[in-house]
């Protein structure tokens, strides 16, 4: 027992020794590690080091703040794997912009001196701030942060008269029919403003008078006097999605009830450009029975309130024979306080000898 | 030159670097030899005068292998292992007299042994290459067998004595100091024997067992302190002439070799960056140069903006890229280290090899820039035929764009107009005397310009319209040569459904500022120019109506605009236009352009 003690004795002062004779040596315990230059952001950030001399270190030390002005804390380097020495610096801390970090080593008397920058200029650390959360910030700050927006619009649409085949006793004739119609729509749209950038839901109604085609059923209950009064209740979610900063996709799903029934339909648009600012935008629009529509559109901001968008649409809505053509020009600006108001005029026909004017406007809230 | 004539510089340097660490070696080995608890038996160490030893040369190589003339008739046998010595015979400088000596380079194995010859291969690296004419030197004790003498300091089981008695591994330089204490004995000192031990080859034999493994930096600068602490010591001059012979071999070294190669230690290349922020980029060097710099470029930059790195700890340096500095979509950079002599070396990535990271734009809320637009109403009136009314044109067109950029998506434009012509073929028009067909066109159009450079562009226009009897579509494309905000030349052509082809020429003068002039030719068979409606019968109520495709013409037109508002253009135009000399008329139309 006594030798046994004896001999631990012995191993300490042996081992006790062992930090001496290196440093009688001229040994100096180092830490090498790579910089980190740039961290994920909520994610523990790990720094992994190599020391040489161990045995006469106490504690390696990675001592890191958050903010220039803020107290440093402190984590230990530990024999780890990822190694041989790893000190994690908590995901709580990892926050962008930026972290900054020191590495010291505390001697076996316990003097503490740093190897890799100091308290005074610490080392930065860049913590990107996540892009989708930046675009959001700030178009969110473009849009005075207003996620929200209720639009209300209406429309008159004048295709002038067109011919119409209609069957009678005589067999086959043509009849002009006065071609027009007018809608009118509410909507709601939230702006998430990340890859979903918004998500609206329209409703709406449109009644008017259209060359119907004759091969079109007539609705129950109602007579070859009514075939030509067309109509629809429509109800549309519609998500936009961002591509790109510059191409967004828009898509929507459209249920609705026409004079003779249901009726589904869908569309598709792409905005290339600023979403909210200039932009072309290419779409189209196909309802069951109602019809189906194609245009383009070329928002362009004038100034920091007003804009001008020329429309050209080729459609044969609502449940017309032909397709006509629609040109038009929009002017929208901005009211204040959130409110935003746009003007809309055009020109439209089926066939270049005939058309109509058509006036539209639409005011909206945004909140 | 002879093989044993004089040696390179490298050779040279070799060798002395070979000497040097070998009578080091030697004397450290000696001394710990003498020391009363390591001493290892000194038959360990072959020489020349070994009864024992066999001395051959290395006489040719075949296939691979290196013929020597130590055969089976001198006691060599497969397997059994021969030292392989390189001769030097070296006229003194000084005295005049030939010395010659020679130096261990390796070890070689051989492999098939016959009566006169055998052939052998290179145990292990050979510290310079065979060459015929080496001495291969086969020691009786030299087997695969390990010797006996590894075991001889039972205190000390292998270690110290494998150091100090067997012949090592050749380095880069010569051999390891064990493997030159079997140096021939024209070199090798005398044996010291344990009654000469004192406290100096104690405490030599001390250093050069703590020196083991160690850097030849280290070597020197222990060997310095040992004289600079014994300067009267045993051992002091010899160990002051090895430390200067090794400064100099090292300096040699990294000279030629590693001077100006890579000393990076670590660094984690940054992944990523975003821009208008200061990034950190910093690394640990081993071997640390007395100063380091980092060069950085944009994107398009040629020259790289170079900035010198702190030192923030041993080894270490680091920079911060100016947040200025940083614009997507990417940084180059390199770094270089800066010697003592003040040259720079390379240590990451090279002007021609620089390191990138991606730079992100950092979306800001920041107002769309205003983007230059405009707004055109133009008209045109043309008569081909006299005044007659049977083939005219008249074009009205409005149109709103705006401009992009030079390159890429210059420009986007959206417009509406309106044709209406009246045609016919010359036959018809003219000998027939029919009236002209009416054609006519109400159609928005979607033009995009893309810039393959400032100075040429490409421009597409879809067209979509009505006619009287539906809708029909046309497009155009024209390639602009010269800037559309300076002098240009667009070329090009047009076809629109049920009223023709249409071949433009167009040069914009931008000479004078206030005074925008244009001329353009045209070749074209609008109004009449469908093909189509030849074949069709006269609308109903058209009587005595052209019916036939018109002919070819061409088309003349001068317009002068003036600029009365720094944004607001007026400008009217003449036209002269004919498909033949009589069948021929005027033209004249304006237009306005408003910018903002």
């Amino acid at each position: 027992m006594v030798n046994s003690s004896s001999f631990c004795v012995f191993l300490a002062v042996l081992f006790s020794l062992i930090p001496a004779r290196a440093r009688a040596q001229g040994a100096t315990p180092r830490l090498h590690h790579a910089p980190i230059s740039v961290s994920t952001a909520h994610r523990a950030l790990l720094i992994t080091g190599e020391i040489e001399h161990p045995e006469l270190v106490k504690r390696a030390l990675v001592a890191y703040r958050t903010a220039d002005s803020g107290p440093f804390q402190e984590v230990e380097f530990r024999r780890g794997a990822p190694g041989p020495y790893v000190a994690e610096i908590p995901e709580a801390a990892v926050t962008p912009p930026e972290l900054s970090y020191v590495i010291e080593i505390e001697d076996m008397d316990g003097a503490r001196r740093p190897v890799f920058a100091s308290r005074a200029e610490p080392h930065h650390v860049l913590i990107p701030e996540d892009l989708m959360d930046a675009r959001e910030r700030a178009l969110l700050a473009r849009l005075g942060g207003r996620r929200s927006v209720f639009a209300a619009s209406g429309e008159y649409v004048d295709f002038g008269y067109s011919k119409a085949v209609v069957s009678g006793s005589a067999g086959l004739s043509t009849q002009n029919v006065h071609d027009e119609f007018f809608r009118v729509e509410g909507s709601y749209t939230y702006r998430p403003l990340r890859f979903v950038t918004e998500f609206s839901l329209r409703v709406g109604a449109v009644r008017g008078n259209s060359p119907v085609p004759l091969s079109a059923t007539l609705a129950p209950g109602k007579s070859e006097a009514d075939r030509f009064k067309v109509g629809l209740n429509y109800g549309a979610p519609t998500v936009r999605l961002r591509l790109s900063d510059i191409v967004h996709l828009e898509g929507e799903f459209l249920t609705s009830v026409t004079e003779t029934g249901f009726s589904v339909g869908t569309g598709a648009s792409v905005l290339v450009g600023d979403p909210y600012g200039s932009k072309l935008t290419l779409g189209f629009e196909s309802i069951q029975v109602f019809g189906t529509r194609l245009w383009s559109r070329l928002d362009i901001i004038a100034n920091s309130r007003i804009g001008v968008a020329p429309v050209i649409e080729v459609t044969n809505m609502p449940h017309a024979d032909n397709y006509g053509v629609r040109l038009l020009g929009e002017v929208s600006g901005q009211l204040g306080q959130g409110f935003s108001a746009a003007a809309r005029a055009g020109y439209q026909a089926r066939v270049s000898t005939g058309g109509g004017p058509s006036a539209g406007a639409t005011l909206a809230y945004s909140f | 030159m002879s093989n044993q004539g004089v040696l390179s510089s490298t050779q040279g340097q070799f060798m002395r670097l070979a000497r040097g660490l070998g009578f080091a070696a030697t004397l450290g080995a000696s001394a710990f030899c003498a020391h009363p608890l390591l001493a290892a038996p000194t038959e360990a160490r072959p020489t020349d005068a070994e009864p024992d030893s066999v001395e051959g040369r290395v006489v040719a190589f075949e296939l691979g292998d290196i013929v020597i003339d130590v055969a089976a008739d001198r006691g060599a046998f497969n397997g059994a292992v021969v030292d392989l010595w390189r001769p030097l015979n070296i006229k003194h400088p000084v005295t005049g007299q030939m010395v010659s000596d020679r130096f261990l380079i390796g070890r070689l194995r051989l492999t098939q042994v016959r009566s006169a010859l055998s052939l052998a291969r290179a145990e292990g690296k050979l510290a310079e290459p065979a060459q015929p004419g080496d001495i291969v030197v086969l020691a009786a004790r030299h087997s695969t067998t390990p010797h006996p003498a590894v075991n001889a300091n039972p205190s000390s089981p292998s270690e110290p004595h494998s150091e100090a008695a067997s012949v090592g591994t050749p380095s880069a330089f010569g051999t390891t100091p064990g493997a030159v204490s079997a140096a021939p004995p024209a070199t090798a000192p005398e044996p010291l024997n344990s009654a000469d031990a004192d406290a100096d080859s104690a405490e030599v034999s001390a250093l050069f067992q703590h020196l083991r493994g160690a850097s030849v930096p280290k070597r020197v600068l222990t060997y310095e302190a040992y004289v600079t602490h014994h300067p009267k010591g045993k051992y002091a001059v010899v160990l002051y002439e090895e430390a200067a012979q090794l400064r100099r071999l090292l300096a040699f070294d990294q000279h030629t070799d590693d001077r100006h190669q890579s000393v990076l230690r670590n660094f984690e290349p940054p992944r990523e960056a975003r821009s208008n922020t200061p990034l950190t980029i910093a690394l640990e060097l081993s071997n640390a140069p007395t100063a380091a710099v980092i060069h950085s470029r944009n994107s398009g930059e040629v020259a790289y903006h170079t900035d010198p790195m702190r030192r923030v700890g041993e080894g270490y340096f680091s920079a911060t890229i100016a947040a200025e500095r940083l614009n997507s979509p990417r940084l180059e950079y390199f770094i270089e280290g800066v010697a003592s002599d003040g040259k720079a070396m390379s240590v990451l990535g090279s002007a021609t090899e620089p390191q990138v990271v991606a730079v992100e734009d950092v979306p800001r809320p920041k107002p769309e820039p205003r983007r230059p637009a405009t707004v055109t109403v133009s008209t045109d009136y043309a008569d081909w035929n006299n005044f007659k009314g049977n083939d005219v044109v008249w074009q009205t067109e409005g149109s709103v764009g705006m401009r992009l950029q030079d390159v890429g998506v210059r420009a986007a434009r959206m417009g509406f107009g309106v044709y209406r012509g009246i045609g016919g073929s010359l036959d018809e028009l003219d000998q027939q005397k029919l009236s002209g067909r009416r054609v006519g066109l109400t159609y928005g159009y979607l033009e995009g310009e893309f810039g393959l450079s400032h100075f040429t562009s490409i421009i597409g226009r879809l067209v979509i319209g009505l006619e009287d009897d539906g809708v029909n579509g046309g497009a155009q494309a024209l390639l602009r040569i010269g800037n559309d905000r300076e002098t240009n030349l667009t070329i090009g052509g047009e076809a629109l459904g049920g009223i023709g082809l249409r071949g433009i020429t167009e040069l914009q003068l931008a000479t004078f500022p206030s005074v925008p002039i244009l001329f353009r030719t045209e070749v074209t068979n609008q109004p009449a120019g469908s093909g189509a409606f030849a074949a069709t019968p006269a609308p109903l109520g058209q009587v005595g109506v052209a019916q036939r495709q018109g002919e070819v013409g061409a088309r003349a037109i001068a317009q002068v605009g003036y600029r009365f508002l720094p944004d607001l253009v007026i400008a009217i135009r003449g036209s002269y236009q004919g498909r033949t000399i009589n069948h021929a008329g005027p033209g004249f139309g304006g237009a306005v352009t408003y910018q903002w």
